[in-house]
């Protein structure tokens, strides 16, 4: 308890001090993080919407693989994306293995099934009136399309903050395509790991802490996306 | 009902304690991957079994995490290769002695071609200074590892102003710290076709253990300063009593003797010897 | 000049017809209400006429021109007719930006899309709403801010499907006396639906009836689908919910039958007629209104039925509306169509 409580104390002076290099470490993450949750959304938002409005064949089985790839460990996420991106692999010569881009590419593959199976599930909620109105208020095929999913945007909003957090915590793709290189693409929770593998405690509490406010910041803001989410239905 | 409750609560805890029971004579060894991933365990604890009926239980670590281990208790004894750490921790009192075991030999890894050309420096510090100047990819273990304390030291003696610092961000993009273990810097310095310090034993494990080939070769080897002396210390009872102090001195005393010496001396991965007896 | 024509236009559900109309002509800046039971189709002629959904069958000119169901021409269309819900949606912002929405859609300036917008509301009376959040608005707040959200819109054609079937007397009040000075001073056509044949008889110069999808309309009222069998004692058709009239036919089958109304016959319930007891059905008096020297009167016996009598059958009647008569039809008063 006591080597608890001092690492803790410890941590909380590094936070306190402004650490350049724990901060750069968190730096890492969200820039890494926010960029995935940015480019996945940009996706993943209009394909859920996409799939959720429109009839077409192999709908079902494009439900059924977004909802499979929901189950998908990060690690095998990793593995395939090293696989393209390795020197001997298909990509390699782009030589984007080990860079912040590597590891952009592998959470957005993480967490596009994500973004677009929530946004399928918000605007699935929103009913076919609220088209139907846009529409005879004289709202063209894309301008009903943005009022249903303005409709849904609270839904939509929730999808994304949960990715940001799925991202943020994951370790498997940071570790595998971005090779935890300090100053560049060592991350939270990379760099927690390789402190728990020295035997150091101080810097990798510290980053759990962060981790836990980062985490904590996006929960409440997802209850109270929910709550307003909640009381408009 | 009571009664049941109680059966069943030992019935259980008596299924959990029973693989103690079976090896009454067991400790629990930290140690650094290097031992484990080379083999030699695989190949000198069951010699020791026979020998003395005890078990050593591996845990498999950088140096750094195994000798935390020895430090809060969690292990009986510890098996690394960074002698001033080794000694600062006898000092502190955290382990009763240090017994001098066994060396191998760290050896630069490299492309083929050799960028930097250091197959033929004259000495390793002048290699490392000339992989400097040609701003080849350097890999660094950066994980407080035995290995990553010797590259360290390597650095020092170049007298180079060399810190950790250098990266890719900031303008030295040659010098890679991606605090991982041997086998993932290798695998990264085959990725970046670059140079990386490495024990031989990983290396050779690399280079013929597996499947798929492994494309970089020993650029530089032989100097004295890439010695990697091993030594092992039994936890201090002292510090925490309920370390098995006996068993683990037990092995040690083992490790010393002639019969465990010769055992460590006729070890050989893919037909070359690995570790050198040391006991003094 | 006409304003919607339609041929031969039917709507099928999941396999159910829902909507079976030969022909039907509405012209521009008329008013007209929708009359027919729940379920005989006022709604699905709503959004046929709206441009929402396109019919499974037929053809529907507007404005002399053939309507085609493409998105980018329903999209010009639509601008001329806006429907307002029995339910109306709005969008979850406030009321001033739900009222603002069709002018924002038609690419009109901010400055002035709020000027028309103040106005719409004022004329509604919920100016004092404007910046309410729309969603949480009562039923008869909503009806009146829907109103104003498609008058905002400029149409041509307001469609209303019940527009005060949900709401309270006081706002029903507010909403009729809005949709009469739209279809009176502004000269926009009114088409709404409506189960209340009072408030079709003040806002509407025209009904159109509906009953099963079909038009019953004016002069063709009694125009049935029913089901005809072979029995023992002779033909026997059956329209509406188990209504049994006898007919002289040798058909089997689906079919249409019209019912004459001169020769529907009504008398007190308590009358004990001889004629009134062998082939007698009770029904309800919904409706009775002068038509030139004759009496016209909407009796429902499961189907609701027009009948005419002499002014001297009827005084001889003497009941009053939403009292039970007893009904005979004639043999001969049943004649199968198509």
């Amino acid at each position: 308890m006591d080597f608890l409580a001092q690492s803790i104390i410890e941590a909380l002076r590094m936070i306190w001090s402004l650490d350049p290099e724990m901060y750069f470490i968190v730096y890492v993450s969200l820039y890494v993080s926010f960029f995935s949750t940015i480019i996945a959304s940009i996706l993943g938002v209009p394909l859920g919407f996409l799939i959720a409005v429109k009839e077409f064949r192999g709908k079902r089985a494009v439900i059924t693989i977004l909802n499979t790839m929901l189950a998908l460990p990060t690690v095998v996420i990793g593995l395939f994306v090293y696989a393209f991106l390795s020197r001997r692999g298909m990509l390699g010569h782009l030589g984007l293995l080990y860079t912040p881009k590597a590891i952009i590419i592998g959470q957005v593959i993480l967490i596009l099934p994500w973004v677009a199976t929530f946004t399928m599930a918000a605007v699935s909620r929103i009913d076919e009136r609220y088209r139907r109105t846009a529409q005879t208020l004289g709202a063209n095929a894309l301008q009903a399309a943005l009022a249903v999913a303005r409709e849904a945007r609270f839904g939509i909003l929730a999808a994304i903050i949960a990715a940001f957090g799925r991202v943020i915590a994951e370790i498997g793709i940071a570790m595998m395509l971005g090779g935890n290189i300090k100053g560049f693409t060592r991350t939270m929770t990379t760099a927690m790991a390789l402190e728990h593998n020295k035997g150091e405690f101080v810097l990798a509490v510290a980053l759990g802490l962060v981790l836990l406010a980062v985490s904590l910041i996006m929960n409440v803001a997802l209850q109270l996306v929910q709550g307003k989410y909640g009381s408009n239905r | 009902m009571q009664k049941l409750i109680s059966t069943l609560i030992c019935a259980v805890l008596l299924l959990a304690a029973l693989p103690a029971l079976a090896q009454d004579k067991v400790i629990t060894m930290s140690t650094t991957t290097s031992t484990e991933a080379s083999g030699l365990l695989d190949y000198l604890l069951p010699e020791f079994l026979k020998d003395t009926g005890i078990t050593v239980r591996v845990m498999s670590k950088g140096t750094g995490a195994a000798l935390r281990d020895g430090m809060d208790g969690n292990a009986d004894i510890v098996f690394v290769h960074d002698k001033s750490r080794e000694d600062k921790f006898v000092a502190e009192g955290y382990g009763t002695k240090r017994y001098y075991v066994m060396y191998n030999d760290f050896v630069i890894v490299g492309p083929e071609s050799d960028p930097a050309g250091i197959k033929d420096a004259p000495s390793v510090t002048e290699a490392f200074k000339r992989i400097a100047a040609a701003g080849a990819p350097f890999v660094s273990r950066g994980d407080d590892s035995g290995t990553h304390g010797r590259e360290k030291q390597l650095w020092e003696a170049t007298g180079l102003a060399l810190t950790e610092a250098k990266s890719p961000e900031d303008g030295g993009d040659w010098y890679f710290s991606i605090g991982q273990g041997m086998g993932a810097a290798l695998v990264f310095a085959e990725e970046k076709n670059g140079y990386v310090l490495s024990d031989r034993g990983t290396y050779l494990q690399y280079k013929y253990g597996r499947t798929q080939p492994f494309d970089l070769v020993v650029v530089y080897e032989g100097d004295d300063m890439l010695k990697n002396p091993y030594g092992v210390i039994p936890v201090n009872p002292e510090k925490h009593p309920h370390v098995k102090f006996d068993l683990a001195d037990a092995f040690a005393q083992w490790l010393v003797s002639e019969r465990g010496q010769h055992v460590i001396g006729s070890y050989q991965l893919h037909g070359q010897p690995l570790f050198f007896p040391d006991a003094k | 000049m006409s304003l919607y024509a339609l041929r031969d236009v039917r709507q099928v559900f999941e396999g159910r017809t829902v909507l079976d109309i030969e022909a039907l002509e509405l012209a521009a800046g008329g008013s007209y209400a929708l009359l027919g039971p729940n379920g005989s189709g006022k709604t699905t002629l709503l959004h046929v006429l709206a441009f929402l959904r396109p019919p499974h069958h037929g053809e529907v000119r507007f404005q002399g021109r053939r309507v085609e169901w493409r998105d980018g021409a329903l999209t010009a269309l639509r601008r001329k007719v806006v429907l307002v819900d029995q339910h109306p949606i709005m969008f979850s912002t406030t009321v001033l930006k739900n009222v603002e929405y069709g002018l924002r859609m038609r690419g009109v300036s901010a400055p002035e899309r709020r000027k028309t917008a103040e106005e719409c509301l004022e004329r509604v009376g919920m100016s004092a709403f404007a910046q309410r959040p729309a969603h949480l608005l009562s039923g008869g707040e909503t009806q009146r801010v829907a109103i104003a959200r498609a008058m905002a819109c400029r149409p041509e054609v307001m469609l209303f499907d019940e527009p005060t079937a949900s709401v309270d007397l006081e706002n029903q009040a507010v909403i009729d006396g809005v949709i009469r000075e739209l279809c009176r001073e502004q000269g926009i056509s009114i088409i709404f639906s409506t189960h209340k044949r009072l408030e079709a008889a003040r806002l509407a110069e025209e009904k159109v009836f509906l009953f099963q999808g079909r038009l019953t309309g004016p002069g063709g009222e009694n125009l049935l689908t029913c089901t005809i069998e072979q029995r023992e004692q002779g033909a026997v058709c059956t329209v509406g919910n188990n209504v049994a009239l006898p007919l002289r036919t040798d058909r089997s089958g689906l079919g249409r039958v019209f019912i004459k109304p001169d020769l529907i016959r009504l008398f007190p319930l308590d009358a004990g007629s001889k004629e009134a007891d062998d082939q007698g059905h009770v029904g309800e008096v919904l409706q009775m209104t002068a038509e030139g020297s004759k009496i016209k009167v909407l009796v429902d016996i499961g189907v609701p039925l027009r009948g005419i009598l002499s002014q001297e059958e009827a005084r001889s009647l003497d009941v009053m509306v939403g009292e039970k008569v007893r009904v005979h039809i004639d043999p001969e008063a049943l004649e199968l169509a198509g």
